[in-house]
């Protein structure tokens, strides 16, 4: 009649006292079978071989290294936001507009007599009379191209609407409200 | 199953009632842990001395290449440093921790596309089919290293079985710590288990003999 030997799982479940009252029973059958106490040594010291630890050490100043980390990683939300990138289009935009802008002044005032007023003023003679005429000369060129302002000032509130669109774009509405 | 891990690494920051634990230790923890949430840079350092070998269990294990291995144990202390004002103390502390660095490790196994679930019937197929080809006394006397081979073997199977082997065996963890951990049933985890050590041991007396040679 062949000898009934323990399971696999029934050694694992005793080793890990898994069998409440049958515990005894596996102990008492251990005690008089050579080959289950054999596989039972073997279990024994895969469980050893499996508490070993070699291999997991971590360098001794991990602790402090992953607190340094945090506390660079928590730094740059007490700093301004950074500048977003991107702005390389709006750049270009307001450039524009600045040269749009130069390009109408030259167009619609008359440079070569506010350039001679300047120079008169400069002279010195007469200082006071000089600089109102000056300014008189200028704003009386100013006068007689009136579209001048509405002009440059048409120039700039389209090239801050186009900025403005263009960031919302790529930043969202968070831009409008930073 | 991989689509089931993916679906459960979002719920890996939430803390589940089942979880509730009455640890007298619980308190230190509760007041650690507002030390930290105060900003108390010296109680978070402790806190990843505390817990750090635990960590180190997982993800040694869980990841094989070496230069990945203390970059992902620093990830995972920042992911908990992140959730720990969401910490709601129902669980045991070192049960989240180690849920946190088990899923960061399978997401990146994940992203690294390294098969999770490999064929371990297979493997247990392939040991009754194995020569006994034991070693010589002589033999065995230059290969004593019973635990280089173990770790070895260990190596060579699926990362939620090397999971369970370490949460069990050197974090000496419950069936049931190791189920919310890995969020699987009980049953399966002590079927892992079983089935990973019955795998070991057939495979090192595959190596060193039926005898206590190995032992």
């Amino acid at each position: 009649m062949a000898v009934e030997h323990l399971t696999d799982d029934q050694l694992q479940d005793y080793l890990d006292g898994n069998l409440d009252r049958r515990q005894e029973q596996i102990a008492a059958h251990l005690e008089t079978c050579p080959a289950c106490r054999t596989a039972l040594a073997q279990y024994k010291k895969l469980y050893l071989g499996l508490q070993d630890e070699t291999g997991f050490e971590l360098p001794a100043n991990f602790a402090a290294s992953v607190a340094a980390r945090v506390a660079s990683q928590e730094q740059p939300q007490k700093q301004l936001p950074p500048v977003p990138r991107g702005r390389l289009v709006e750049t270009l935009v307001i450039a524009f507009a600045l040269v749009a802008t130069a390009c109408a002044i030259y167009f619609f005032v008359d440079l070569s007599a506010l350039y001679t007023n300047t120079i008169n003023l400069l002279a010195g003679a007469g200082l006071d009379n000089a600089f109102l005429t000056a300014i008189g000369s200028l704003l009386s060129a100013l006068g007689v191209k009136n579209n001048l302002l509405v002009f440059a000032g048409t120039v700039l509130l389209l090239t801050a609407i186009a900025e403005r669109l263009l960031t919302l774009a790529r930043h969202g509405k968070t831009m409008f409200l930073a | 199953m991989l689509q089931g891990s993916k679906r459960n690494f979002c719920n890996i920051f939430s803390f589940r009632r089942s979880d509730m634990v009455r640890d007298e230790d619980m308190a230190e923890s509760r007041a650690q842990i507002e030390r930290i949430l105060a900003g108390d840079a010296r109680a978070f350092e402790e806190f990843v001395t505390q817990y750090q070998r635990l960590v180190s269990h997982v993800v040694f294990r869980m990841i094989d290449n070496e230069s990945d291995r203390e970059d992902i144990c620093q990830d995972v202390f920042l992911a908990v440093y992140q959730n720990l004002g969401g910490f709601r103390f129902e669980s045991k502390v070192s049960t989240w921790v180690a849920r946190v660095a088990f899923y960061r490790c399978l997401s990146h196994l994940e992203k690294m596309k390294v098969p999770l679930w490999d064929d371990m019937a297979r493997e247990e197929r392939s040991l009754d089919t194995l020569p006994g080809d034991y070693q010589t006394p002589a033999e065995f006397a230059e290969d004593r290293d019973v635990s280089a081979r173990l770790r070895e073997e260990i190596g060579k199977m699926p990362p939620h079985y090397r999971t369970v082997l370490t949460l069990y065996h050197l974090d000496e963890m419950s069936y049931n710590e190791i189920a919310d951990i890995m969020n699987m049933p009980e049953g399966t985890v002590k079927s892992y288990l079983f089935r990973a050590r019955r795998i070991l041991r057939d495979r090192l007396l595959a190596k060193y003999g039926p005898e206590e040679k190995w032992q």
